[in-house]
């Protein structure tokens, strides 16, 4: 599933002594299947874009484009439930959204929501808390009795349920410990390999977008400043330190190791495939 | 035969400065229920006065229990603690309460005061210390933290870095022996986290307060004199941060993660401690 | 329409109503809530609309920005209104249609009553909006501490309002990143039958409970180790000072009841 963007505006408290404009004539598009990341320092417009993305905002001026969906600034609710069963979004400590008596039951409000019947409901709720991990007999034990990592687990397999051809995380790993951490990153990657559908992700972690995402979008004070492939953007020192971003880890030690003559064939995008690089450029240059 | 004498006593002064420990703990055991498992298994250990050291653990390894023992908030535990040389009993936790200071994971939890000035005078108002005193070390803990500007927002206009902080203000301003910083930097984005980390740095470099890191990011360490590794209720090791990295298994067993250049460290270098820059210089 | 309600919001300033001591503030509008009684007639209600007109201007609050505001009490101000209108009587008939009968008398009370109220409200939203949610909880401590001698734990409600008054924003802010969240899973409380609408509330609030539960006990532990153990012993970092502008404003507003009272008739 498509979605474009086109000449979006938002503003907040539209007309009161509070306005506040998130995002000013915006335009861009995200295809499907492609894994994306969101980029930009607090307060660049990055969660407002994604409000937009699946109806939780709507647009004062321009419109969102999802599939055959358009959001404009005064679309029915009817269409809006519509845009949400294809665009799904894992909120920022998604865990905080839990409520129900049960594992299972929770992963099933959201397909019960898209009109799902309870027996397909349960057969999704199932299917993805063992994609998951979660072992059969935890889904009758209730969510709150978990761990912090788990429990990101069960609301983020209550998002997946719903099958969504799109989905948005954000800062899906705040608050996590590195080992979990891994585990959240390496798990969006593989439905999105598995399933085919398009991942948006918004971070502030330049090591994971780096290593996961296909594409990135940079904004800086509700603007799109630059969009385009990643291993283009994240190698850019410069204009990642204009906007107060990180710089990779491996970027940094890969242009360091540049200076001194140790020059690879492409970029490693994550510490593996460098000590990979490594040891090929190393074994190159014994000869 | 003087200059011996005072020979002496410089020896003797310089080896109570470089030895004094702040905290010991000898075979500190804890257990949440009294039938239940041990959440701490006969743990000692010893803090130099003014270092910085990092407590290492996995959740679940035993690390926020011996911070809620030590700010006093778990009772029941067998085994001993002193303090510069005094013990800790029941009678006298609330003196030494005044010489911890703790600054928790979450910025929003924490921040009791209505302004940001407030909030850093809130220990202070409950020493019961004169308004005089109060401005004058709110001042100056905000300014060590860099937001003396901001000493009149209320909590809601500021960001969470900014908020944490205001909670590390909090506590220098109560002067303590001790901070404690409990995953203070763990919800936060990687601007607030370099700012604490390096507001850290200045802290330590005066040598006055001893700072107990807790994390269980290996990637924050860098800084820190001394390390102590836990897993399961139990120190599985500790030394500098040389000598933790020296052993790369361990850590990867305690279920933490290494970073990168100690992973490429660990390909290339036979796993020796390497900073990035050494890293580069290596390679 | 919440983000234009002023009931209750402070607009930072650096007016002379915005300086004076809460304490000062507070009495005044006690003193108001007597006074506004005593006007009878036009004369009264004239002097008095142009009092509070006064004192909005020293205050420098934007008028329209203050009517607007308070536009959510307006279904209150008309009821009353038209409750008058109908159900006074005496004085002329000045309108009857079946059962309807207006008479003049109605029409004054129902004037002056409506005056009356909205002077009221005017009244105490100038204080909120020109006194800070902390000043206001230090006044009533203040003010309030007679009270302690008949054991009302005046410290503790006092810290109490504050704390809470800290933690509206993020609760604020919490009940829109909920509310967002279970819509996002198609949770559909804004649409639909009241029975499934009622339903749809309970994804909302029981995090919205467990969070709160929990930040309040990491609250009180972070409260505790900073040594917190009630009022004992403990000293203010803030401070009220009564200024001599304090003691005019009181005179001021005790001249106008006088004025006010002699006017009667």
């Amino acid at each position: 599933m498509k979605i474009t963007v086109d000449g979006l505006t938002s503003i907040y408290h539209n007309n009161t002594p509070f306005e506040h404009t998130a995002l000013n004539n915006f335009t861009t598009s995200f295809e499907p299947g492609k894994y994306y990341a969101v980029i930009g320092r607090t307060g660049s417009g990055k969660s407002t874009l994604i409000q937009h993305l699946n109806g939780l905002l709507l647009p004062t001026r321009g419109i969102v484009q999802v599939g055959d969906l358009t959001l404009k600034h005064r679309t029915k609710q009817r269409i809006i439930h519509q845009v949400k069963k294809h665009v799904g979004m894992v909120f920022q400590f998604p865990e905080h959204q839990l409520f129900d008596e049960t594992i299972l039951k929770d992963v099933m409000f959201g397909p019960l929501n898209m009109g799902l019947t309870e027996e397909e409901a349960e057969a999704r709720a199932e299917k993805y808390l063992s994609l998951l991990g979660v072992p059969e007999r935890a889904f009758g034990r209730s969510p709150f009795d978990l761990s912090g990592g788990q429990m990101r687990k069960i609301a983020i397999a209550g998002i997946l349920a719903m099958e969504p051809e799109v989905l948005i995380v954000d800062e899906p790993t705040a608050g996590l410990d590195p080992k979990s951490h891994i585990e959240v990153m390496d798990l969006f990657k593989q439905i999105q390999e598995d399933f085919n559908i398009t991942i948006i992700l918004v971070t502030h972690d330049m090591n994971d977008v780096f290593e996961y995402a296909d594409e990135v979008k940079l904004l800086a004070g509700g603007q799109l400043i630059r969009e385009g492939r990643t291993e283009d953007i994240l190698t850019d020192e410069k204009l990642l330190t204009d906007h107060h971003l990180e710089i990779p880890d491996i970027v940094r030690l890969v242009h360091d190791l540049e200076r001194k003559g140790v020059v690879f064939e492409g970029m490693p995008r994550n510490t593996d495939a460098f000590i990979t690089s490594y040891r090929e450029w190393r074994a190159l240059h014994a000869q | 035969m003087i200059a011996r004498l005072y020979a002496g006593y410089a020896l003797f002064f310089t080896y109570k400065m470089v030895v004094e420990h702040m905290i010991k703990i000898d075979n500190l055991t804890y257990r949440y229920q009294a039938d239940g498992p041990t959440a701490l298994d006969e743990i000692s250990l010893s803090f130099n006065k003014g270092d910085w050291v990092s407590v290492i653990g996995h959740n679940g390894s035993g690390k926020s229990t011996l911070v809620k023992i030590l700010m006093g908030i778990l009772e029941g535990y067998t085994g001993n603690i002193t303090v510069d040389g005094e013990a800790l009993t029941q009678d006298n936790i609330q003196d030494f309460r005044e010489r911890f200071a703790i600054v928790f994971q979450n910025p929003d939890n924490q921040f009791v005061g209505a302004t940001v000035e407030d909030d850093v005078a809130f220990g202070l108002e409950n020493q019961g210390l004169p308004r005089e005193v109060m401005i004058e070390r709110t001042e100056k803990a905000l300014s060590a933290v860099n937001m003396l500007a901001y000493r009149r927002h209320a909590p809601a206009r500021l960001s969470g870095g900014q908020k944490q902080r205001v909670a590390i203000a909090g506590a220098l301003a109560m002067e303590p022996d001790v901070l404690i910083l409990d995953e203070a930097t763990s919800m936060l984005d990687p601007e607030g986290r370099n700012d604490i980390l390096a507001i850290l740095d200045e802290i330590h470099k005066t040598r006055t307060t001893t700072l107990i890191y807790i994390t269980h990011d290996l990637s924050e360490i860098e800084k820190s004199d001394y390390a102590v590794i836990m897993k399961d209720g139990r120190v599985i090791n500790e030394g500098s941060i040389e000598h933790i990295f020296s052993d790369t298994d361990i850590l990867i067993e305690s279920r933490l993660v290494l970073p990168y250049q100690m992973q490429i460290s660990r390909a290339f270098l036979d796993g020796r401690y390497v900073t990035h820059d050494e890293l580069v210089a290596r390679l | 329409m919440l983000s234009n309600m002023l009931l209750g919001r402070y607009i930072p300033g650096d007016s002379v109503i915005h300086r004076l001591d809460p304490r000062a503030k507070i009495v005044s509008v006690l003193l108001m809530m007597v006074i506004i009684f005593f006007a009878n007639h036009w004369v009264g209600y004239g002097l008095l609309v142009l009092f509070v007109l006064g004192i909005i201007r020293v205050a420098q609050i934007n008028l329209f920005f203050l009517f607007n505001g308070l536009k959510i009490l307006l279904f209150i101000l008309i009821f009353t209104f038209l409750l008058h209108i109908f159900f006074t009587r005496g004085g002329t008939t000045l309108f009857e249609w079946g059962f309807i009968q207006i008479d003049s008398e109605g029409l004054i009370t129902g004037i002056y009553i409506t005056v009356r109220l909205v002077m009221l409200l005017v009244i105490t939203t100038i204080l909120t909006l020109t006194t800070s949610p902390i000043e206001l909880t230090d006044a009533i401590e203040k003010l309030g501490a007679p009270l302690k001698k008949i054991k009302i734990p005046m410290h503790e409600l006092a810290m109490m309002i504050s704390i809470s008054l800290r933690f509206i924003p993020t609760l604020m802010d919490e009940t829109e990143k909920i509310i967002k969240a279970q819509s996002a899973r198609g949770s559909t409380f804004m649409t639909g039958r009241l029975k499934s609408r009622i339903n749809a509330l309970i994804p909302i609030f029981i995090p919205l409970f467990i969070s709160a539960f929990k930040r309040a006990e990491e609250m009180a532990v972070a409260m505790e180790v900073r040594g917190y153990t009630g009022e004992a012993g403990r000293t203010s970092y803030r401070e009220l000072n009564w200024h001599l502008r304090d003691t005019a404003a009181l005179i001021v507003i005790i001249a106008f009841g006088v004025l006010l009272f002699l006017v009667r008739m």
